[in-house]
């Protein structure tokens, strides 16, 4: 079994609750971490994925489809934990939002 | 993207966890992927047959467990605002569900047989029908007829 599924399989096993989001958010970046380290970086990217699962906001709230013109309603659904803006190295003004799949 | 989506679809699958499973199926549903009443009911089907297996851990003693059902429960009745009817089935008339209103009309429990779970789901759909809005068709017409 590599790294990756051990610590996955240590994660599951885990009785965390949602009180435990942000041992959930350091246990993956820390995942990300290790698998640098170990050379398997190819892995980083699923590490990530788990981690912005959880740190999604998740909301079941009405509200206006204003893609559709505002005529019907629907869930508000996944929102991001952080929007904002970001400068990049050539200074640019980007738009940062996280998470995002 | 879609491998993203196959992946967290996995963990899903994989996970026992009560907030790990809610949180990857929530993803799965919420982001519109998944978002068909097949799923939603899986969903809401599981996580109350996992939540079964929190209350026995509080029946051995974890009041944390216990705490996190109840709320898990009501965020779950509260998370299909549409679809209650799929709650309210799978409470009492489901058979792979709790069916009470079956165990209870053909007479299949004894009445030491019922449990706390039975009054937490019997009042959980008390709470979703006492927030409806119940209009009255005869009066509102009547109303509107008096008022032309």
């Amino acid at each position: 079994m590599d790294l990756f599924q051990q610590r996955l399989q240590e994660f599951d096993a885990l009785e965390w609750d949602d009180s435990n989001q942000n041992e959930v958010n350091k246990y993956f970046q820390k995942l990300s971490d290790e698998l640098r380290a170990a050379g398997r970086s190819d892995l980083t990217g699923l590490s990530n994925l788990n981690r912005e699962v959880f740190a999604f906001n998740k909301s079941f709230r009405i509200v206006s489809d204003d893609a559709n013109g505002g005529s019907r309603d629907k869930i508000e659904g996944l929102g991001p934990m952080l929007a904002g803006n970001q400068t990049s190295d050539n200074g640019d003004i980007v738009p940062l939002v996280w998470p995002d799949i | 993207m879609d491998s993203d989506f196959e992946y967290i679809q996995s963990r899903y699958a994989e996970s026992s966890n009560l907030y790990f499973k809610s949180e990857y199926g929530l993803v799965l549903y919420l982001s519109g992927h998944n978002r068909h009443n097949d799923f939603k009911y899986e969903l809401a089907s599981k996580l109350f047959s996992l939540s079964q297996t929190y209350y026995q851990a509080f029946q051995r003693g974890s009041d944390k467990y216990f705490t996190y059902y109840f709320r898990k429960l009501e965020s779950a009745a509260k998370g299909f605002p549409d679809d209650d009817k799929y709650f309210f089935k799978y409470i009492l008339t489901e058979k792979s569900g709790w069916n009470l209103r079956h165990r209870t009309a053909h007479g299949l429990i004894d009445s030491n047989e019922y449990d706390i779970m039975d009054a937490i789901g019997l009042l959980l759909i008390i709470l979703r029908i006492s927030s409806y809005k119940f209009i009255n068709h005869e009066s509102a017409a009547a109303s509107s007829e008096a008022q032309v």
